[in-house]
């Protein structure tokens, strides 16, 4: 039998209500929030639970009994325990009766990060979660990875849920079916679709970082899950927020350049080039500029990037009855990039509504509609590039003056577009509509028993278009193309879920949930491409000469049945057992499903210690459960395609040629014998707290994923060079703590420290029988990304120079210059050995002050574009050229034994070999280390609440920076950089990557 | 069941046709013909010479294990296993198009062992069929006498009735449109080079048997790479300059012999530079202002030589020579230039240049003039570095500034990566590039 409860919910503080404060029924997914006056009305039923939650407060939990007027007061205090958090499939669940760790992040932290992708603004606020943001273009995608790779050629990133529903997070690149190569290598820097959301609408974000919290999600969760949980309504006077940001970017760094030698090629005796044909030469290594008659020196990089603007508006208006609530919103975004001509727009509009239809029926719904477009900037390998012919143009050249009489491209080597020309010429836009939403009911079958339903779609359409304006060194006949991508996906997701709750014998509490779920996953890629223009500046494609279209299809589908069993005992132990089992259309004819279990338990120890002011809370925790994925669609089958020839240096001879289509079997082997990629993670933690302020939580984790599904290379002499195969193991192990202390806690001054720090160590264990080293993706022939036996994921993979037995460097001793090793091998890990965010807040007042300081120890990056400019004689230290060098290293005699070398080479031979990738150097010589040490932000907020009749009830006004310090010793951009982005599983690359930025913003949020 | 029915792609069928079979495997036999094979063949052999980036590593010697595996995979995935999957799979009622196939697989096969030696072969290209995807690599002697057999075997098929064909070959082929008369004379030049190439371990009995295969050769036409004119059709040789512009010039050495001879192929062979002349770029000399490769390769959409009935006089004419008829010799020799010159410039050599380059006779004919001439003929084909290899004509100055340290002109690749990461068991592994292969050991 439920009744209704009301209360009232204030501050221990000073009495006054609180409004905003989530109030649950525990174990369930049903609650509502207090209202202006901190007021609630909620159903529920004598043997329930009341859990009052709110962000910076202790919570609370009231056993309803016999009451029907409940009043709490919240105390401030640290966030870190007793929260409610929201856990797999949206079910509510107190933190300490977790058996796994999750954290939580709250809409602060998202909003004050100053980042429109909701992804990129979790970086350095989680133990354990990697965030890999690829440039400072506008859109531009970011990776996330949760305790390290798992698998080797799959996705590895976690799924993105909202409000309970899966989000599709792809990042799409525009190429043809037949394109021969890794998409990714070229191209823009494109948008994860997670860009959609509107991190103003969060109101908490919550990481689920192993397969014992993500397990109900099954195998798309097995990389993890990041549960979005998007603000709603209350009931109470409609309240009307708006706020503005205004935000100021600038480049943050840039590989450091010569200013003194003008464009000239290679030779013993500087010659000056002017420039401007096919012919010239695209090297530094000419004269001073200053000693030759009619050059100057251009600053063409500072002038090149430009202060960029950034704008948001956002709109959200609350309110509600004792039935029925609503938030809306409404947001817009207007952003510039450093890169002339790249932009975002982006509005969301977005509404959620709960309504108690009768004492049984409660249904709630949220929907978003969303316009994101932009236009991009071509990135890395690209004759028609931005940082390509940027980084390479020689300081004797005026790169501003862009075009030439007849508007063509007008550049020091007309082998590259100059990048004025092309980012006005080049356009690649983007456009996104996209609907997402889910409809939630629950119906209370008995006070302790509901159903609950929760369906939701999430459509998008992308629409992208590519321009190679006539002229443009993009197209191998000069004569422009324009290409054409529609992305389609719909996305439709339903579970049933059974609750029930129940308390025996006043000590004994059992939560269940049991039900199923049905995903389906759709997608349709439609391509069209148009070559040879005939007017020049027109892009339709019925200006083409040529047309090419191709277009794929996709559909996923999986099905499953879950459990979720709570017992709580005491309210001190806690143990939880977890299983779904999941049939899956991309197994085929082989076996299709598969089940997942998982246990977890914790303990509060300090339910058993005697009161004391030390430890004031205390938990140790455990869970083990087993994850899995399965593969990607259509791979069972040896499929034929419709190749391309190419051989990595053109874009080769395609169908249709000549009138004729052609097919042959697709380099992948079918494999019609997978079976589900298996994980399975053991995880131990302890939470405690100390004197009431210091909280600390520790995890120990690993995880063994084997059975790995993978591109198995095979021998090309197979005729074939992989098959998707079931093959390897890996194991990621780590420590991840979290502390915080409320340093001083005084009437008007507060000084809370938080610490977040991840150490993961990741090793491939095993590889196909007899293989020792996999390629994870095509890459350049220089350099790749490989997983090695014994080594971790990813590893950079190339050159070596050649070494003797004591591992000195063997120098060619006629040359003066080392020589490269027979066998190609590790350069090292791109991933990080540790790292680590600590955020200091003070508040005064009502002022606040915050900084995140942000560090990653380790991690190698290729930098391609410094090996590049020291070849070409471009970069700041290439400018001590007028003497001679001796490379370090020995050089072996003819009695066998080494001496060190003492031979001399030219400035030019150890810049460009040595120091650089021309022909005789290994590509060792250019991955650096890409630890750092930043600045992630800083912020500087001032609230003042106005008294309750003004019709302005507050006024917030912030000042926030990104980025502002940066502490490196990687010589090229920022090196959170990544030259693959999202889409790929490629880590560590940078060649000609656009460059990042920092931040300065200034907001204002008004409450009427 | 809600996942039932949805394994199979709706984007890529499962079987194909003969027709589609064939115009991939062809366009793959172009990629190996007139790619980076083809640049590293005609860069070594200073035909032409690499002046920037990946081109000058080749340039400097720098060929690692690595680099090259698009080029081998291109080989047996785009020429070799659709042959093993077409003669297997559609062979029984397409005994034609089995035939044709079987020819283009000996052209791959050919060149992957005359680039790296041992490389696998009977077993190779089979992943589908026989599910080996771990070849075993045959020694190229063997690979020799499998490349007659599979050639022999082609030649009986073309030779009968119609037998059966469901389907019948036209413009599906890019080479000869069809025509499978044509076909047959390439297998027999194609048996002609392979036999000649043994001359180093058995002169004459490799020059009888050459002549053999040559006397059912005619002047039927030329096996042709044949493009179109838009970007997916271009030639390779055009694309390469357009996307990777002054990264291949024409070669110092073969500029200067030509200029020296006044070969009037010259200008069809390298583009005039700025000031009007011609000019080669040397070994390591990163010259980005020297010609580029002329448009008789390098034309947009310019047929590029795979297997000519020049190269065949040329063959003939060193076979001849080697059995002693000098006459017959350099009555070929003679035929085999003025045809080389013809081909390239559309008329005929003048008096001047027969009187001085095509007036071979009996007394005077040597290997040497067979082989030089039959470099510039060949030029930009990988037959050329192996003719080189096994004549030592043109004598050739390496590279000094290699990197190797080694003063000597490479005499093959390094065994490509995958193969000894992936197929260890049977890989063997050579990483010295100066290293003979079987036939240039004899």
């Amino acid at each position: 039998q439920t009744r209704t409860i009301t209360g009232k919910v204030t501050d221990t503080k000073d009495g006054s209500p609180l409004p905003g404060v989530s109030v649950i029924v525990k174990g369930t997914t049903k609650g509502t929030v207090t209202g202006a006056d901190g007021s609630y009305a909620i159903e529920a039923a004598a043997k329930d639970a009341l859990l009052f939650s709110f962000i910076g407060y202790v919570n609370q939990e009231k056993a309803v009994g016999g009451a029907t007027n409940i009043s709490v007061a919240l105390g401030t205090d640290n966030k870190q325990l007793n929260e409610v958090v929201v856990t797999a499939l949206g079910v509510s669940k107190e933190k300490k009766s977790l058996g796994y760790s999750v954290q939580k992040i709250g809409s602060d932290e998202l909003i004050n990060s100053n980042e429109h992708n909701v992804i990129q603004a979790l970086a350095s606020k989680a133990a354990g979660v990697q965030v890999i943001g690829s440039g400072g273009t506008p859109g531009a995608s970011t990776k996330i990875i949760i305790r390290g790779n798992s698998t080797f050629n799959l996705d590895n990133q976690p799924l993105i849920v909202i409000d309970g529903v899966p989000m599709d997070n792809s990042t799409n690149s525009t190429a043809a079916r037949n394109y021969p190569y890794n998409s990714n290598l070229q191209g823009v820097n494109n948008s994860n679709r997670a860009l959609d959301i509107n991190p103003d609408d969060i109101a908490s974000v919550t990481v689920l970082k192993g397969p014992a919290a993500a397990a109900l999600y099954g195998a798309n969760a097995a990389s993890g899950a990041i549960i979005y949980t998007t603000k709603r309504g209350r009931s109470g006077a409609t309240r009307v927020t708006y706020s503005f940001n205004a935000g100021f970017d600038k480049v943050s760094k840039l590989p450091e350049e010569q200013k003194i030698y003008s464009q000239g090629p290679v030779g013993a005796t500087p010659v000056y080039d002017p420039g401007g044909t096919g012919n010239s030469s695209p090297y530094s290594w000419g004269p001073a500029v200053s000693s030759v008659s009619g050059a100057k020196i251009y600053n063409n990089t500072d002038e090149f990037f430009k202060t960029a603007t950034n704008f948001t508006h956002d709109l959200s208006v609350i309110g509600g009855n004792e039935n029925t609530s609503f938030r809306l919103s409404l947001n817009r975004v207007d952003q510039n990039g450093i890169v002339p001509t790249t932009d975002l727009q982006r509005t969301t509009f977005r509404i959620n509504a709960d309504s108690k239809i009768s004492e049984r029926l409660t249904m709630g719904v949220s929907a978003s509609y969303v316009l994101t477009e932009g236009t991009k900037a071509q990135n890395g390998s690209n004759t028609t590039g931005v940082m390509l012919p940027l980084m390479r143009a020689p300081i004797s050249w005026n790169l501003a003056d862009y075009k030439n009489a007849d508007g063509s491209s007008k550049n020091y080597y007309n082998a590259y577009d100059n990048p004025y020309w092309s980012l006005y010429n080049n356009p690649y836009k983007d456009k996104t509509d996209r609907f997402y939403g889910n409809v939630n009911t629950t119906f209370k079958i008995l006070d302790w028993l509901s159903l609950t339903n929760r369906t939701g779609v999430d459509m998008y359409t992308q629409f992208s278009k590519q321009i190679f304006a006539i002229g443009s060194n993009a197209v191998s006949d000069y004569l422009g193309q324009i290409e054409e991508n529609t992305f389609t996906s719909r996305d439709l997701y339903s579970d049933l879920i059974l609750s029930g709750h129940k308390t025996f014998a006043d000590k004994l509490d059992v939560t269940a949930n049991l039900g199923g779920n049905i995903f389906q996953q759709q997608g349709q890629n439609d391509y069209a491409k148009g070559t040879q223009l005939s007017i020049p500046n027109y892009y339709n494609l019925n200006n083409a000469s040529t047309l090419y279209a191709d277009n794929s299809t996709t559909i996923k589908r999986t099905s499953a049945l879950y459990y979720d069993l709570e017992f709580g005992y005491r309210n001190q132990f806690f143990l939880t057992t977890t299983g779904r089992n999941e049939w899956s259309s991309t197994f085929g004819q082989s076996k299709n499903n598969f089940f997942y279990p998982s246990v977890s338990g914790s303990w509060v120890f300090s339910e058993i210690v005697p009161a004391n002011n030390v430890i004031t809370y205390g938990k140790v925790r455990a869970a083990i459960a087993a994850g899995g994925k399965s593969p990607s669609v259509y791979s069972t089958n040896t499929v034929y395609t419709t190749p391309s020839f190419a051989d990595g240096f053109t874009d080769g001879n395609s169908f249709p040629f000549k009138g004729q289509n052609g097919m042959s079997l697709s380099n992948t082997l079918g494999n019609k014998g997978l079976k589900p990629e298996r994980s399975v993670e053991k995880e131990l933690g302890l939470d405690f707290k100390l004197f009431s302020r210091v909280n600390v939580e520790l995890t120990y984790y690993n995880k063994t994923s084997s059975d790995i599904l993978v591109y198995r290379p095979i021998a090309g002499s197979s005729g074939f060079q992989y098959i998707l195969d079931n093959a390897g193991k890996m194991q990621n192990k780590g420590i991840e703590v979290l502390a915080s202390a409320d340093v001083l806690k005084l009437k008007d001054f507060t000084w809370n420290v938080q610490v977040n720090f991840a150490r993961n160590k990741n090793t491939v264990l095993a590889l196909a029988e007899g293989v020792t080293e996999n390629s994870v993706e095509s890459a350049f022939a220089s350099i790749g990304s490989y997983a090695i036996v014994g080594q971790p994921y990813g590893a950079l993979y190339g050159s070596k120079w050649a070494r003797n037995d004591a591992g000195q460097v063997v120098i060619n001793a006629t040359t003066g210059l080392p020589t490269i090793a027979a066998a190609s091998g590790n350069l090292g890990n791109p991933f990080p050995d540790w790292t680590g965010g600590a955020r200091t807040t003070f508040t005064y007042k009502n002022f606040t002050l915050s900084a995140l300081l942000d560090v990653r120890h380790g991690g190698k990056i290729w930098n391609g574009t410094y090996a590049r400019m020291n070849n070409l004689g471009r970069t700041k230290e290439s400018a001590d050229r007028e003497r001679t060098y001796v490379v370090p290293g020995v050089v072996l005699g003819a009695d066998g034994k080494y001496t060190e070398n003492t031979k001399t080479v030219t400035a030019q031979q150890y810049y460009r070999i040595y120091k650089g990738d021309a022909a005789g150097s290994a590509v060792e010589n250019s991955v650096e280390n890409g630890s750092w040490v930043r600045l992630r932000e800083l912020n500087l907020g001032y609230k003042y609440s106005f008294a309750k009749s003004s019709p302005v009830k507050s006024v917030e006004l912030s000042l926030t920076g990104r980025n502002l310090w940066l502490h490196t010793k990687y010589k090229g951009v920022d090196p959170e950089t990544s030259l693959t982005g999202a889409g790929s599983n490629l880590t560590g690359f940078d060649y000609f990557n656009n460059p990042g930025t920092k931040t300065y913003a200034v907001g204002v949020r008004v409450g009427f | 069941k809600f996942t039932e029915g949805y394994g199979d792609s709706p984007n890529n069928p499962t079987i194909a046709t003969p027709p589609l079979i064939l115009s991939s495997a062809e366009l793959g036999l172009y990629a190996s013909y007139t790619g980076t094979l083809a640049r590293i063949s005609a860069i070594l052999t200073q035909q032409a010479g690499g002046v920037q980036a990946q081109m000058l590593e080749i340039d400097q010697y720098q060929l690692l294990n690595t680099a090259y595996t698009n080029d081998w995979n291109n080989l047996y995935n785009n020429v070799v296993q659709p042959a093993n999957d077409l003669i297997q799979n559609y062979g029984a009622t397409n005994q034609q198009y089995a035939a044709v196939m079987k020819i283009m697989k000996v052209m791959a096969l050919g060149v992957a062992t005359d680039i790296w030696g041992d490389v696998p072969a009977s077993e190779a290209g089979l992943g589908n069929i026989t599910g080996n995807q771990t070849p075993k690599f045959d020694s190229q002697e063997s690979i020799y006498a499998y490349l007659q057999t599979l050639l022999s075997e082609a030649i009986t098929t073309l030779d009968a009735a119609d037998g059966t064909n469901n389907y019948t070959i036209g413009s599906d082929d890019f080479i000869f449109n069809g025509d499978l008369k044509k076909w047959k004379n390439t297998a027999y030049m194609l048996k002609a080079r392979f036999a000649n190439r043994l001359s180093k371990g058995d002169a004459t009995g490799s020059a009888t048997t050459t002549l053999g295969f040559l006397a059912n050769v005619t002047n039927a036409g030329d096996a042709m790479a044949n493009y179109g004119t838009v970007t997916a059709e271009m030639n390779q040789w055009n694309a390469f300059n357009a996307d990777r512009k002054n990264y291949i010039k024409a070669g110092k050495f073969l500029v200067d012999l030509m200029q020296t001879d006044a070969d009037p192929r010259l200008p069809y062979y390298a583009t005039a530079t700025t000031g009007g002349t011609y000019v080669g770029a040397a070994p390591s000399s990163e010259n980005i202002a020297a010609s580029n490769i002329g448009s008789y390769i390098a034309g947009a959409g310019a047929p590029i030589p795979l297997v000519t009935y020049t190269e065949a006089l040329f063959t003939k004419a060193d076979a001849n020579l080697r059995l002693g008829k000098t006459s017959e010799a350099a009555a070929n020799y003679n035929e085999a230039v003025i045809r080389a010159v013809t081909q390239v410039t559309g008329s005929a050599p003048s008096a001047t240049y027969i009187a001085a380059h095509a007036s071979a006779t009996a007394a005077t004919i040597t290997q040497e003039m067979i082989a030089t001439q039959k470099y510039i003929a060949l030029f930009t084909q990988i037959e050329a570095w192996a003719e080189w290899r096994r004549t030592g004509y043109p004598v050739l100055t390496p590279n000094p500034n290699n990197v190797t340290g080694t003063s000597a002109i490479p005499r093959r690749l390094p065994t490509e990566n995958n193969e000894l990461l992936y197929n260890k068991a049977n890989a063997i592994n050579v990483t010295d590039i100066f290293a003979k292969v079987w036939w240039d050991a004899l």
